[in-house]
């Protein structure tokens, strides 16, 4: 239980941050290229999936430009919006067809698209289901995914994830559409506090951009991380018997983001 | 509902007999305007003289008294007086005298009592284990009051809202009763004589509010002689001043500040470098009154109240510090009242005053705020005749400019605007006497105007009758209609609000039956239902100002309207102990509360809903000024809505919770006891008072507000403070 901590804050303590720190089934980020794309452009789409239980998940993925409670692509045929992926080593990739039917409301102001997930364990989420019926009832199906959340009904929490990210659509010149930023992983140094190991990582970027660490084993210090000029450090605790699998993911103020994934050199 | 209306008990026996007599005067003084007590056992009643010297009093039940006279240039005469019935009227003579100083007599010094008020005399509360000497945490203990959550102070009145309740001073309306966090009243409880706890179906004197009513009422009498008090408590440090200046005036002032924070900031400063530094808060009041026999008494009451807490950090540049969140609460109002008796009327006028705030800001963007400047007014006339029919007769205005601005955009969007709105009621209410039944109806018309166009009249009858047997046992049942008002920002026309919402108004009423067990015991046994209608709903997503811990679950977006509905069902039993040396009292309230909130929807259990509270509370004095008590409170938990999932929003990096039926699942149930032990030494000027309050002694852990882990995948109630032993030092002259 959690002490109301009014007045009687402590200081953070050394050692892996809870939230940093993955032993389910998680999306833990996807990344469009571009994040930012005229309705006459196509989208590749990489979805990170973090399978600690390694329940091998099924993955779909679909499209939805909210109108209030309800998409805009509910008249579309579903094969044009919705896609199952496989996952290889926890990372799907996908190619979004050009959002045509967006170019009448298209314009200069970038319209955000929904884009969704959902990774489960086989046989636990009914969608699948309807999805892969000899004759899908499109209708039934456009209408529960208006509602992804309901999806997720009679489901428990480590048999499923789901994740929403935005993909914006505008009519504006080339060089004033969002990018991502570019991350790399530099090299790993011991950390300063015991058992803590310094991953340096490099970002560039035309805007403000915070690094959030996960792992599947052991921790990140903090959940989020300030990207310092140059060279950001990262400080991360290694479990002591098993070694699991790191994420470290980029976010832009904007909207971009990027996703490195590895391990611990030996 | 109806059938509960109709008295099911009838009881046949006489009410309070009545008192009659004729002052003379030996030499030469003014028979009118003598003031005539009948003093008893915890009781008394009085009268003025009329212009021959004649007087009544009403309703005085069996007993022996003292009937005192005494007035400006006579002697006083005291008489032993028993009553058994009605009396042969009573003759006095009192000597008239050149050199006997004014003496000022305040008769009927309580506003003539409501039929379904509960009263708390100060001198009881100050000593109650778990309230830090608080008259309205005392409050809390009573039957018809939910358990806030964290023990914050908020009242939760017969199944409403924190918000549909009103407070006053004296019948005058204030904008905030507690501090943060509910530590104290922002009146320094040596102000009052007693608070009163209106739960509901009270007379026409209240209004614009559809739930219970709490009314500080401050002591009208001057001061014997001068006196004054410094205090330090766990919490805070008061100091208090009451001064005679004149036979007729008198003169206080009181200062508190809290001083928490002024221990705990170098301390948090230290462990969370700057992070969240602890509240702080400061009142002060002062008050001058003064007695004329010939134009009444004059009261000025000025309250300066103010609560501030931050959490603060660096500036982007790293170098100074700036406030991250920080909430901020103040007011200032002065009261000005005369009271005066005119023959056998006695008028009454009030007006407060002064403006009232409430910010919020949240970096690096984020600010809000309500700035009130109100005035009101009230006009009352009531007579004290002992006939058959006595009048109360009155008029309240208030005149408002309301200043806001929401503009917090990680919250809603931007909301601002100023309004003014003109608020005039008048209201009537006869009291017909007839041998044992006492039969009051009573009529409130309320008028609301804004100058954004909307205006409103709603009417609220009300009717309460009264069987009393002339002895132990009375009979009471009551029925009205409460209004309140929308507030501005609902009603204005600029897209977010609704000018065509109406007031929201509950339909009360109550059956209840008091018995009296020997001179120091008694229990009381109520009924209460509430029909509340046209309750206002809708974009709960708008920023506003919280009273306690923010709704979790669901959140009805949708714009302003009046479908909201609601039903409360109950039943409240309170026994009392009072004698010289014990003030006790068991409380239960039992009760369900639910609500709709469109049309078509499922009725849910409303968030506040408690179907059992229990208090258990006592405190007795011993030998050699040691004072012991303890309460034991026992109660429901709140309902609260359960996340069944979650999705993971992968721009913002947080987690949204799924949630699960609203308000269908419910916390543990509470339980507390409290521990009080008070000694006083006496010395030849001055006393030393210390006391030591172990709240929460058992160190029960009640989960008071559910929680969640940061992937809401783990509930983790916040729970109530461990066991504190809460402290005082007080030393009086």
């Amino acid at each position: 239980m959690r002490v109301l901590p009014l007045m009687l804050l402590v200081g953070c303590m050394p050692g892996p941050n809870a939230e940093t720190m993955i032993d389910d089934l998680r999306i833990v980020g996807a990344v469009a290229e571009p994040p930012e794309v005229t309705p006459e452009d196509s989208v590749s789409l990489d979805v990170h999936v973090a399978d600690a239980q390694q329940l091998q998940p099924e993955l779909l993925v679909w499209t939805c430009t909210r109108q209030g409670s309800t998409c805009a692509e509910r008249a579309v045929p579903l094969s044009s919006r919705l896609w199952e992926a496989e996952l290889v080593d926890g990372l799907a990739t996908l190619q979004l067809p050009a959002q045509t039917a967006l170019a009448a409301v298209a314009g200069p102001q970038p319209l955000p698209v929904e884009v969704w997930t959902i990774a489960c364990e086989p046989g636990v989420c009914s969608v699948f289901d309807a999805v892969r019926a000899a004759e899908p009832d499109e209708a039934v199906i456009a209408e529960q995914l208006e509602d992804p959340s309901a999806l997720l009904d009679g489901v428990d929490f480590e048999q499923a994830a789901l994740a929403v990210k935005r993909v914006l659509v505008s009519t504006r010149p080339a060089e004033e559409r969002v990018q991502n930023p570019l991350l790399e992983v530099l090299d790993f140094r011991e950390g300063e506090a015991e058992g803590a190991t310094e991953i340096r990582v490099s970002v560039e970027s035309s805007t403000e951009v915070q690094l959030y660490g996960y792992a599947t084993m052991g921790g990140f210090g903090r959940p989020t991380f300030d990207v310092v000029v140059g060279e950001t450090p990262l400080e991360y605790y290694a479990d002591e018997e098993q070694d699991g699998e790191l994420f470290v993911v980029a976010v832009g103020a904007d909207g971009g983001s990027a996703v490195w994934r590895g391990t611990l050199p030996e | 509902m109806l059938p509960w209306l109709l008295p099911t008990l009838v009881s046949t026996a006489l009410a309070g007999s009545p008192v009659s007599g004729e002052v003379s005067v030996l030499g030469d003084a003014d028979v009118a305007g003598l003031a005539v007590r009948l003093v008893g056992d915890g009781s008394e009643v009085g009268a003025f003289t009329d212009e021959e010297g004649r007087f009544e009093l009403s309703d005085v039940e069996d007993g022996p008294y003292m009937l005192i006279v005494t007035g400006a240039g006579v002697y006083s005469a005291v008489l032993d007086v028993v009553v058994d019935g009605p009396l042969d009227p009573i003759e006095v003579t009192v000597e008239a005298a050149d050199d006997v100083e004014q003496e000022f007599v305040v008769i009927g010094q309580r506003t003539p009592p409501e039929i379904t008020e509960r009263v708390l005399d100060i001198k009881d509360i100050q000593v109650l284990p778990g309230t830090n000497g608080d008259a309205v945490r005392a409050v809390q203990n009573l039957p018809g009051i939910g358990r806030p959550p964290l023990n914050i102070g908020q009242l939760l009145i017969r199944g409403t809202a924190p918000e549909d309740s009103a407070y006053y001073i004296d019948g005058a309306r204030i904008p905030l009763v507690f501090h943060f966090a509910g530590f104290s009243t922002v009146i320094n409880s040596d102000s009052l004589v007693e608070v009163a706890f209106l739960p509901g179906n009270y007379g026409v004197r209240y209004g614009r509010t559809q739930g219970g009513v709490v009314d500080l009422r401050t002591n009208r009498q001057l001061p014997d002689e001068s006196r004054g008090y410094v205090s330090v408590d766990l919490f805070q440090a008061t100091a208090f001043v009451e001064q005679r200046l004149s036979p007729k005036t008198s003169l206080s002032i009181s200062g508190r500040r809290s001083w928490v924070d002024a221990v705990l900031n170098p301390v948090l400063k230290g462990a969370t470098g700057g992070g969240i530094q602890a509240p702080r808060y400061y009142d002060l009041q002062t008050r001058l009154l003064h007695k004329s026999s010939a134009l009444g008494t004059f009261d000025a009451f000025l309250v300066v109240s103010d609560d501030r807490f931050r959490f603060v950090g660096p500036t982007e540049e790293g170098e100074e510090e700036e406030t991250q969140i920080g909430l901020s609460t103040n007011f200032q109002k002065l009261r000005l009242a005369h009271s005066v008796g005119i023959g056998r009327w006695r008028a009454e006028t009030s007006m407060i005053g002064g403006p009232e705030v409430q910010s919020f800001a949240l970096a690096p963007n984020g600010n809000a705020y309500e700035r009130r400047t109100q005035f009101g007014v009230r006009h009352e006339w009531t007579n004290e005749s002992s006939g058959y029919v006595t009048w109360r007769l009155g008029a309240d205005a208030q005149v408002t400019r309301f200043d806001f601005l929401y503009d917090v955009p990680s919250i809603s969007t931007k909301e601002e605007g100023v309004v003014w709105t003109v608020a005039p009621a008048f209201y009537v209410e006869p009291t017909l006497e007839v041998e044992w039944v006492k039969i009051i109806p009573g009529l409130r018309v309320d008028s609301f105007w804004q100058d954004s166009g909307y205006t409103a009249m709603p009417v609220d009858p009300r009717l309460a009758v009264v069987y009393n047997d002339g002895g132990a046992t009375s009979v009471k049942t009551s029925v009205g209609r409460y209004s309140q008002f929308p507030l501005e920002r609902q009603v204005l026309d600029n897209g977010e609000g609704n000018p065509e919402l109406s007031p929201s108004w509950s339909l009360q009423t109550s059956v209840g039956v008091v018995q009296k067990l020997g001179p120091d015991a008694s229990i009381e046994l109520t009924r209460f239902d509430s029909m509340l209608r046209n309750q206002v709903v809708g974009r709960e997503d708008a920023f506003r100002f919280y009273t306690g811990p923010p709704e979790f679950g669901p959140l009805d977006t949708g714009a302003y309207s009046n479908e909201g509905t609601g039903y409360v069902q109950g039943f409240e039993a309170l026994f009392k102990y009072n004698d010289e040396k014990t003030t006790a009292w068991v409380a239960g309230t039992f009760s369900r509360l639910t609500r709709t909130k469109r049309y078509g929807t499922e009725r849910e259990l409303f968030r506040y809903d408690q179907p059992i509270v229990l208090t258990a509370v006592g405190s007795r004095t011993f030998p050699k000024n040691w004072r012991l008590g303890a309460r034991v409170r026992f109660g429901s938990g709140n309902p609260y809505t359960e996340v069944a999932n979650r999705f993971a929003d992968l721009d913002s990096r947080q987690f949204v919770p799924v949630f699960g039926p609203i308000d269908e699942a419910r916390l543990p149930a509470f339980f507390s006891l409290d521990m009080r032990v008070d000694k006083t030494w006496e010395f030849r000027k001055w006393d030393l008072s210390l006391y030591v309050d172990l709240q929460n002694a058992t160190n029960r852990a009640n989960p008071e507000v559910m929680a969640w882990s940061y992937d809401y995948e783990q509930e983790e109630p916040i729970t109530s403070i461990p066991v504190l032993p809460a402290f005082g030092l007080k030393g009086a002259w």
